[in-house]
């Protein structure tokens, strides 16, 4: 018997090996709140024991969601399922976490529930300490044991997850998870890790175990990484699911917003009444590019033999140390493996913070021949790998960064350009006098200190700036092309997806001289989701307070609209 | 005679000539007062336009002396006239008239007092509303707009009562769930009461306020009988139906039945968006159908809402409207396809453009609406159409087009020269096209 089932382990191991968890085996389809109560406390058969413990996770967001409403009709409507149900609550940041121990008297629950969510909390809260705490609390006995944590802010608040995930999977008990959607390859705390945070924890947020689409391009004002949903929730929160047998279910208010075709960037194109072919995401084409809910280390293992991802790490290390984008890959390249780096500096082309234009259209000149040698590496390298080998988001992460590749490569010839043609017109005895309606740039006598950038949306595509006037003109339109055709193909194939919306978020660039003054810091915005009754929405992030001694940052994100 | 006399004798004559005017002014003023104050309405309701339109600020202090004394239609439109000025210099009529005879001038007076910070006013304002007989009732809740108070909501819930009609229990209801944000216990009580009034529209309104309730089912399903006894009924209590909520199953066809037949243009995009929630399979069918609609208004925001429904304008369905549609329709298709980054309505519009004959005020909005450096020939060529409305849309759109194009340049149009209004437009367009020469 012991060795048929070796053989037959044997035998799966292989396919298990090839379809490793992703987070889109464990997501639920929906965005409401009384979906997941409805299933997971009214899901158990009336006439069998379980347990099940909600530990919530007390946001702001959370009240103005109405859980505990929708906690008291979920139990006003399943009355017979839950009849032989102990239910039991546990707050994330109260000493002990638990509140009510499991018990039949569902009332007192909700009595409890409703005082807890009277004071939200609003600091960064280690949900995962909780929930080690919470898997003791399970009365003994054979009976199932579910334990649902709902929290929509606090998922990428790290500590030790796979700890917990082990501390839970021999409770035997199942995780199951009602939070917001992440950000796709949030680099959001990677960028600014001088962030207070709780003792001990690492401040995270990607839908996956590891930031596998660079971030932070020259030239993009708003990182795609920041503003771009998942269609997931938070790698922590998915592993607890995957690890236990649980589901993750996300949650967005319905209060939506219409379709915007740039964040912190100007659309030359329309006047906000797009209406994207694109706009509709494909819920299989999300699932197929959804992230690993492996182990961290399984899914370094996984990665560094996936050609795709080693391809991307390659590019990325280049365009770093080219100065193309202000991130590294934070990956360790090995043999047939992968493992993680401590992030290095990338370098600093230095092209803004100074008003010496020729020396600046040299280097970034010098930068955009590195651009297409990189990008030209990189597409030599995807056309070698063999069909079906590696994974699809892999391969959508290695595929966009080509195109990020070329854009950065237009936006440098434009900086370029911008320098030697039209920044000396600006000033002084070589201004341009133009004729009306047309009037000079600048008034003033002012001097420049530096230069400034913003961008045009890509949402249109590239194709349209082939009619607008930009510095370089005749001589940057091959590169337009290039890029036209690189972004369309991409496009076609993954436009209806998250890493389609993420590649719209990058833009391409204008510039400025600017002067002395004062500089605000611009807003971060929460991501966005696609929703059933129309396109992704993009609502703002709320601020939230940092940890202890914290003076303050920017939650996780908590997005999204409908169903996916 | 001197200099000096001279120069006296004439500021005199100038006094007395503007004394002259004054007195004048005065007596017109009184008159017109007059009128609004009788009993005549045709004579009322000039004087009302009269008044106005001049915006007199005299007539504040006229009016405080006065009011109590004009017929109630006068007095009505005497705090209409009131509700344009300053508060600083009404507030003393407003005080006045916290002690009038009249509920109504009591309510509107303290309503306009409370609103600018004198809360202390609540009390009377509560007693006014819940004295108001029931011909002025209507006013009165249109006078309570933004004010938030338990004892004035209560009064307002004494309006809703078996006998009161339709219009007035609607407007009660309205505003009871506007300030309750939602529908209160208390108010529900009162609403149920309802269901048995001798007014079907009443009826209708109590109904629709109870679809949400724990006898929703039932409330929706005799709600419906009343809509398709008279299809109108919708339209006299939809200011009841939450419009973000999906409606009982029984209110579909009554729905559907409402999007057939639209008021008017803005009533498509809402219903159509309601029907989608309660049924999305018959919202294209019933928008599809509104294509053909005599409004034009109608046909617009049909087509605009088909757009906007994954499914409801297909590209092809758009481009066999640009090939086979009339011009209204192929300027509608071509700025719908130019949203979903579809450029090929464009020669149809610049063609239709560029004939004066087919150049109205819409083709060249769309046209505007295309960042293309195509459009700025026949745009320009629109600045000098005979139609101002044209020349209008053509120079707000050339504006926005030539930002877009050219957005490293910084432009004074409005040192241009040119203005559509204007009919000297030739120096300014001269200007424009000379630009554009050396540019295109």
């Amino acid at each position: 018997m012991r060795s048929l089932a070796l053989l037959l382990g044997l035998l799966c191991a292989p396919a298990l090996a090839q379809n490793p968890p992703t987070a889109a085996a464990v997501t639920e389809p929906g965005r409401t709140l009384q979906r997941p109560l409805d299933i997971v406390l009214g899901g158990g058969e009336k006439d069998s024991e379980r347990t099940v413990i909600v530990v919530v996770d007390p946001s702001a967001g959370l009240v103005s969601a109405g859980f505990a409403d929708a906690f008291a009709a979920m139990l006003a409507s399943n009355k017979r399922q839950l009849a032989r149900t102990r239910l039991g609550l546990g707050v994330i940041g109260q000493k002990g976490c638990i509140v009510v121990p499991p018990t039949t008297e569902h009332p007192t629950v909700l009595m409890a529930l409703r005082t807890a969510l009277q004071q939200p909390a609003a600091d960064f809260q280690n949900v995962y300490a909780d929930l080690r705490t919470a898997a003791g609390a399970f009365p003994s006995g054979g009976a199932e044991r579910v334990l649902l944590l709902v929290s929509l802010e606090n998922g990428d608040v790290e500590d030790d997850v796979e700890q917990t995930a082990t501390v839970l999977h021999k409770a035997k008990v199942r995780v199951d998870v009602l939070t917001s959607e992440a950000t796709l390859a949030d680099s959001y705390w990677a960028a600014r890790p001088w962030e207070d945070k709780p003792r001990g924890t690492t401040l995270t947020g990607a839908d996956g175990a590891v930031i596998d689409l660079p971030w932070g391009w020259l030239f993009q004002f708003a990182s795609a990484n920041e503003i771009t949903p998942a269609g997931f929730a938070t790698w922590g929160l998915s592993r607890m699911a995957a690890a236990t047998g649980g589901r993750v279910y996300l949650h967005a208010t319905a209060a939506q917003t219409q379709h915007q075709c740039a964040i912190n960037a100007r659309c030359l194109f329309c006047e906000g009444d797009h209406l994207p072919p694109d706009d509709r995401w494909s819920d299989p084409l999300v699932d197929q590019l959804g992230p690993l809910a492996t182990s961290r280390s399984d899914t370094f293992t996984r990665l560094g033999a996936d050609p795709f991802f080693r391809a991307t790490v390659e590019a990325w290390r280049g365009a770093s140390e080219a100065g193309l984008v202000s991130s590294a890959p934070g990956v360790r390249i090995t043999t047939s493996s992968a493992e993680p780096e401590r992030l290095r500096p990338a370098r600093d082309l230095d092209l803004t913070d100074t008003a010496s234009f020729e020396r600046h259209a040299k280097r970034a000149e010098e930068a955009a021949a590195k651009a297409q040698q990189l990008g030209e590496q990189l597409q030599q390298k995807l056309d070698r790998i063999e069909a079906g080998k590696g994974m699809a988001r892999s391969e959508a992460a290695a595929r966009y960064t080509r195109v990020l590749l070329q854009l950065t490569r237009v936006n440098l010839l434009t900086f370029a350009a911008w320098c030697r043609d039209v920044a000396p017109g600006l000033f002084g005895k070589d201004a341009n006098v133009p004729v009306l309606p047309e009037v000079p740039s600048l008034d003033g006598e002012q001097r420049p200190v530096g230069i400034g950038f913003s961008n045009f949306c890509l949402c249109h595509g590239v194709r349209p700036f082939f009619a607008v006037e930009l510095p370089g003109k005749a001589a940057l339109r091959p590169e337009l092309e290039a890029l036209d055709a690189l972004y369309t193909a991409f496009q076609t194939r993954y436009g209806k997806s998250q890493f389609g919306y993420a590649l719209r978020r990058n833009g391409i660039a204008q510039f400025w001289p600017t002067f002395p003054g004062i500089n605000q810091k611009p807003p971060r915005h929460r991501p966005k989701t696609p929703h059933d009754n129309g396109g992704p929405i993009t609502p703002k992030r709320p601020p939230r307070e940092g940890g202890t001694g914290s003076s303050g940052g920017t939650s996780g994100p908590t997005t999204g609209g409908g169903g996916r | 005679m001197n200099a000096g006399a001279c120069r006296s004798t004439g500021a005199a004559l100038a006094l007395l000539a503007a004394s002259l005017t004054a007195q004048q002014a005065t007596k017109e003023l009184d008159a017109l007062l007059d009128q609004l104050g009788g009993a005549d309405a045709t004579a009322r309701s000039q004087a009302f336009q009269t008044l106005q339109r001049e915006r007199n600020p005299d007539v504040v202090g006229r009016l405080d002396k006065r009011i109590a004394a004009f017929a109630p239609a006068g007095q009505q439109l005497a705090l209409y006239l009131l509700q344009q000025h300053a508060i600083d210099t009404t507030r003393p009529v407003y005080t006045h008239l916290l002690t009038a005879e009249r509920p109504l001038l009591r309510a509107t007076a303290a309503a306009m007092l409370v609103r600018h910070g004198e809360r202390t006013h609540l009390p009377l304002l509560s007693k006014a509303v819940a004295t108001t007989p029931r011909e002025d009732r209507l006013q009165v809740l249109n006078a309570l707009w933004s004010i938030d108070d338990p004892a004035v909501r209560d009064a307002v819930r004494g309006y809703v009562e078996a006998d009161a009609n339709g219009p007035l229990l609607v407007a009660a209801l309205a505003l009871l769930r506007q300030q309750e944000k939602g529908q209160s216990d208390a108010t529900t009580t009162v609403v149920r009461r309802l269901q048995t009034a001798a007014d079907a529209d009443v009826r209708a309104a109590a109904l629709l306020w109870l679809v949400h309730g724990p006898d929703g089912e039932a409330a929706a399903t005799a709600l419906a009988a009343l809509l398709r006894e008279d299809g109108n009924r919708f339209w006299r209590i939809e200011r009841l139906l939450e419009r973000d909520r999906k409606q009982p199953a029984a209110l579909t066809d009554a729905l559907v039945a409402a999007l057939a037949a639209p008021r008017a243009g803005h009533d498509v995009a809402w219903l159509a968006t309601l029907v989608k929630l309660q049924a999305p399979d018959r919202v294209l069918p019933a928008l599809r159908q509104l294509l053909d609609h005599k409004n034009t208004e109608v046909r617009n925001a049909a087509m605009q809402a088909l757009a906007a429904t994954p499914g409801g304008l297909e590209p092809k369905d758009l481009l066999q409207l640009l090939r086979a549609g009339n011009a209204e329709q192929q300027v509608l298709a071509a700025g719908v396809l130019r949203r979903m980054d579809d450029a090929s309505g464009l020669p149809i519009v610049i063609g239709l453009v560029q004939e004066p004959g087919t150049r109205t005020a819409e083709a060249v909005r769309v046209l505007a609406s295309f960042r293309s450096r195509e459009v700025v020939e026949p745009l320009l060529a629109a600045l000098d159409d005979g139609k101002v409305q044209v020349r209008q849309f053509a120079w707000t759109g050339l504006q926005q087009v030539l930002g877009d194009l050219f957005p490293y340049r910084r432009f004074a149009f409005d040192r241009a020269g040119y203005n559509p209004g204007s009919e000297d437009r030739a120096a300014g367009l001269q200007t424009l096209r000379a630009w554009w020469a050396t540019v295109r």
